[in-house]
């Protein structure tokens, strides 16, 4: 067990430094792509700012809070942008039969497909939401704990394996349908849900997101708990870092099926 | 023990039959309607250690089918295989440490990074020990002359330089065996030659298995003693490449250079030759002349003697049966086997 | 031997082209409309963080009230599918792969031959826009039609406008891939800039004032927020043809751009050895 988590972590940071190595062959794209994910995401902050110029809170929440919220929501992206991006691009492997190679390979084929894109530009979205984090902390004058510092981490680390998870297992559908890959991009879209308080929506749609896609647990429901806000549930905050993997369960169940799928009936 | 052993090896492709439009697809969604197609049909056979063979047939014979089997990218429909003692599907990962394969025209190299750099992650994904590792990419470096290319970006390289790379890619932890599909497509001629050399000492003086697809004949021949031919999914002959030509092959052709222009030289010739083969064809235009004969009739020797016993012949050439000649006939359906 | 060739009027060239582009678009209508509708995903997200701040009562933000702002957010998401070209994505591909040099070939104006072959699409989201908002508003939203029928002919011609400029800035931003290897950081540069600075996303009125004058100086404007201010009858009359007027400026103005650009890009091309 720990030689296979000791090889894997060899070769992911051989990945890591063989992307950033090929991406900045191109010093010029490097910095304007660094710099479109900062604007992306800017305009995300920029929103909440023009918002709360007209009003004074949203949904009982401050600008200052909700800059934190934005920046829970983005920063799982960011961290899957920049370690494990690769899924998108297994449509194009299929059809091109390059996947076949990941077969003929001794390492999981699920690895392989995820460390086929590392993005050093998802940096530009971690500044973003970083600064975001930091802005509305030093609004709030908060002075968290240790132990609130660490659950956060635990929190962003359920969020990116979440987001990874829901990532592979939806692109996964390409090994049924070469025209699969909307459902990912409605997934992906649905993460927007997650930037504001779950409690302005629609009853079905809070429902929504805190089980088909629950990206309410990735940033709503643990930082509710963290800023003590009224109606917090500190259940739903303890279990929010481990939806993540269990997605990570459900979505491995997708892969092995669509793997399957492939090898039985070829592309 | 046979290295590679394939058993009633069959291979069935669900093919989903829509109609066409939106509507077919709805359609098939809700009654979704599919065509077996077989593309392997209960193929057996062996391969030992240290054989070089050449497997071979028309587009949609099989081939890239039985390549994809016995490398674990596909699961039979039934019957099963074994390489070094690996079920290659069910034991995927342990079979692919044993193997090399390479796929003509799909590359393993990162196109932006130097190609070391993608030859090093290989070895850390087979966890070639460094002196292993050492030792083998020395070797190709020497044999293949990639010296000046490791340096590069695989974008940098030509076709035929990259195809150099990547068969060392696809050696460098050592394989017993080498699954080549179309190595050389695409290659200029002297590349192929180049890549032809190395597999056949690697096959030579290394016992590396070889089991290679190819439409070049010339792959074949240089690398290959052995044959596969496989149409329709089903084997249709299996044996020394040597003994293809003799099987299949039934005419050899002598062709004279007279000294001078004779007239009724292809009659001269026929009578000549009329009581050691009788069946012989004969054509004559100007100065030459050739003659096809069966060689299971008559010997070349009797041909030749006689002709020239009865017509000035300056030159001689006796033409090598071609592998060339059968396997066309098989790709265009004329040969036909029992 | 006397053959007679039919003189086919000039236009004619262009004319196959939009056939095929339409044809083209048609084929993919099935997924160009769940497209639509998945996107229209994150507009919800906006409706009800603007529903919950407009409440139920007669709140008013800057010139909108929830009725107006509405509408804004539907028809500006409609109005982006329809001005969005796949123009830069065409053309950074055929630079890449040399396809261009099958099209520099042709006997016909090259940035007249792009901007038909967008036709088809743009005409195909345009009308599934206008029939998915019509929809939409009957069954959910109940959007405001146009004030005068002037807001209504005015807006359908600042949108086409609009259009135009949005190819325009698309096509150079496809051009732009002559000078950088992959022009993916510009493209997102170009497409989140413009989502913000067109007024896609808020209402330009609505922003800070040093963002609205940046976004007043630029030609994404053109693009998104005229036509919904005239449709909204925000701006009436002479304000309104003023706003035209600006769009036609930058339509003008990128257009020379465009001209200037493209022989340098080619050149550029040509230098590389393409």
């Amino acid at each position: 067990m720990f030689k296979r988590i000791s090889r894997h972590a060899r070769l992911f940071l051989r990945l890591l430094y063989m992307h950033n190595r090929a991406n900045v062959e191109y010093r010029g794209d490097f910095w304007l792509k660094i710099l479109g994910l900062v604007l992306r995401n800017v305009i995300g902050v920029v929103f909440v700012y023009a918002l709360f110029s007209h009003v004074e809170t949203l949904a009982g929440w401050s600008r200052a809070e909700v800059m934190m919220l934005y920046a829970l929501a983005v920063a799982p992206r960011g961290l899957l942008q920049l370690f494990c991006n690769g899924a998108w691009q297994l449509r194009n492997y299929i059809w091109r039969g390059q996947f076949d190679q990941f077969l003929t390979r001794p390492l999981s084929p699920v690895f392989q497909t995820l460390t086929l894109t590392m993005s050093i530009e998802g940096l530009g979205t971690l500044a973003v939401g970083g600064a975001a984090f930091a802005a509305g902390y030093a609004a709030l004058s908060l002075q968290w704990s240790l132990g609130a510092w660490l659950y956060l981490v635990l929190v962003l680390i359920g969020g990116t394996v979440l987001a990874t998870a829901l990532d592979v297992g939806m692109h996964a559908l390409v090994f049924w349908s070469r025209d699969a890959g909307q459902l990912q991009w409605f997934v992906e879209q649905s993460t927007e849900f997650a930037q504001y308080p779950v409690a302005l929506y629609h009853r079905a749609l809070q429902v929504a997101l805190s089980t088909l896609l629950p990206f309410a647990f990735i940033s709503y429901y643990p930082l509710a708990h963290l800023l003590d806000k009224p109606g917090a549930s500190a259940m739903l905050a303890a279990i929010s870092p481990l939806v993540g993997f269990a997605f990570a369960f459900l979505m491995s169940r997708i892969w092995h099926a669509g793997l399957m799928r492939y090898q039985s009936a070829g592309s | 023990m046979s290295q590679i052993e394939a058993r009633a090896l069959t291979k069935h492709f669900r093919v989903p039959k829509k109609g066409p439009g939106i509507k077919g697809s709805v359609k098939h969604l809700f009654a979704p309607v599919f065509e077996n197609k077989i593309a392997l049909d209960a193929v057996d056979f062996d391969i030992a250690a240290g054989e070089a063979v050449a497997y071979v047939g028309p587009n949609g014979a099989g081939k890239s089918t039985t390549v994809k089997l016995l490398t674990g990218i596909l699961a039979p429909t039934a019957g099963s295989a074994r390489i070094n003692g690996f079920d290659p599907h069910r034991q995927r990962m342990q079979n692919a440490r044993g193997i090399g394969v390479v796929f003509g025209q799909r590359s393993q190299l990162w196109w932006d990074l130097p190609v070391s750099e993608s030859l090093r992650l290989l070895g850390d994904i087979y966890e070639t020990p460094a002196a292993e590792y050492d030792r083998a990419l020395a070797q190709c470096t020497e044999l293949l002359d990639l010296g000046p290319l490791l340096n590069q970006p695989a974008r940098a390289l030509s076709l035929g330089q990259r195809m150099r790379c990547d068969i060392a890619a696809a050696l460098l932890h050592s394989p017993r065996i080498l699954f080549l599909d179309e190595p050389t497509i695409g290659l200029d001629v002297s590349v192929k030659a180049n890549i032809r050399k190395f597999v056949a000492a690697m096959n030579q003086e290394q016992g590396v298995t070889v089991l290679l697809t190819s439409h070049d004949l010339q792959d074949i021949e240089h690398i290959c003693k052995r044959m596969i031919l496989i149409d329709k999914g089903a084997i249709v002959f299996d044996g020394s490449l040597q003994s293809v030509k003799e099987q299949f092959d039934r005419s050899r052709v002598v062709s004279f250079k007279l000294r001078e222009s004779v007239a009724d030289a292809g009659a001269l010739a026929q009578s000549a030759i009329a009581e050691a083969a009788p069946a012989a064809t004969v054509t004559a235009e100007g100065y030459d002349l050739r003659v096809q004969f069966d060689p299971a009739q008559s010997t070349a020797a009797a041909i030749v003697g006689r002709v020239m016993g009865a017509l000035p012949v300056d030159d001689l050439k006796i033409e090598e049966p071609g592998i060339e000649n059968i396997i066309r006939q098989l790709y265009e359906g004329k040969l036909q086997f029992n | 031997m006397a053959t007679t060739t039919i003189p086919l009027p000039r236009r004619w060239k262009y004319g196959a082209l939009f056939r095929m582009s339409l044809q083209d678009a048609l084929a993919y209508r099935g997924s160009t409309i769940l497209s639509w509708l998945i996107e229209s995903w994150s507009v919800l997200v906006m409706l009800y963080v603007w529903g919950t701040v407009f409440g139920a009562g007669s709140v008013k933000i800057g010139a909108f009230d929830w009725d107006a702002m509405r509408t804004y957010l539907v028809i500006a998401h409609a109005l982006q599918n329809f001005t969005a070209t796949g123009v830069s994505w065409v053309l950074a591909n055929a630079i890449r792969n040399g396809d261009i040099v099958t099209d520099l070939t042709r006997p016909i104006d090259f940035l007249a031959a792009k901007l038909v072959e967008q036709l088809g699409s743009a005409l195909l989201n345009g009308v599934i826009g206008m029939v998915l908002v019509t929809i939409l508003s009957l069954l959910f939203f109940h959007l405001l039609p146009p004030p005068t029928l002037e807001a209504a002919v005015l807006s359908l011609l600042a949108a086409v406008l609009g259009f135009l400029v949005s190819f325009l800035i698309s096509f150079m931003l496809g051009l732009s891939s002559c000078w950088l290897m992959n022009n993916q950081g510009l493209a997102w540069i170009v497409w989140y800039g413009g989502r913000l600075l067109s007024g896609t996303v808020i209402p330009l009125s609505l922003f800070p004032g040093w963002l609205r004058d940046v976004a007043a100086y630029s030609p994404f404007q053109a693009t998104i927020s005229t036509p919904l201010v005239i449709y909204l009858g925000q701006a009436e009359g002479g304000a309104a043809w003023q706003m035209v007027g600006v769009q036609l400026f930058w339509l003008v103005a990128l257009f020379l751009a465009a001209r200037w650009l493209f022989p340098r890009a080619m050149r550029r091309l040509e230098i590389q050895g393409g």
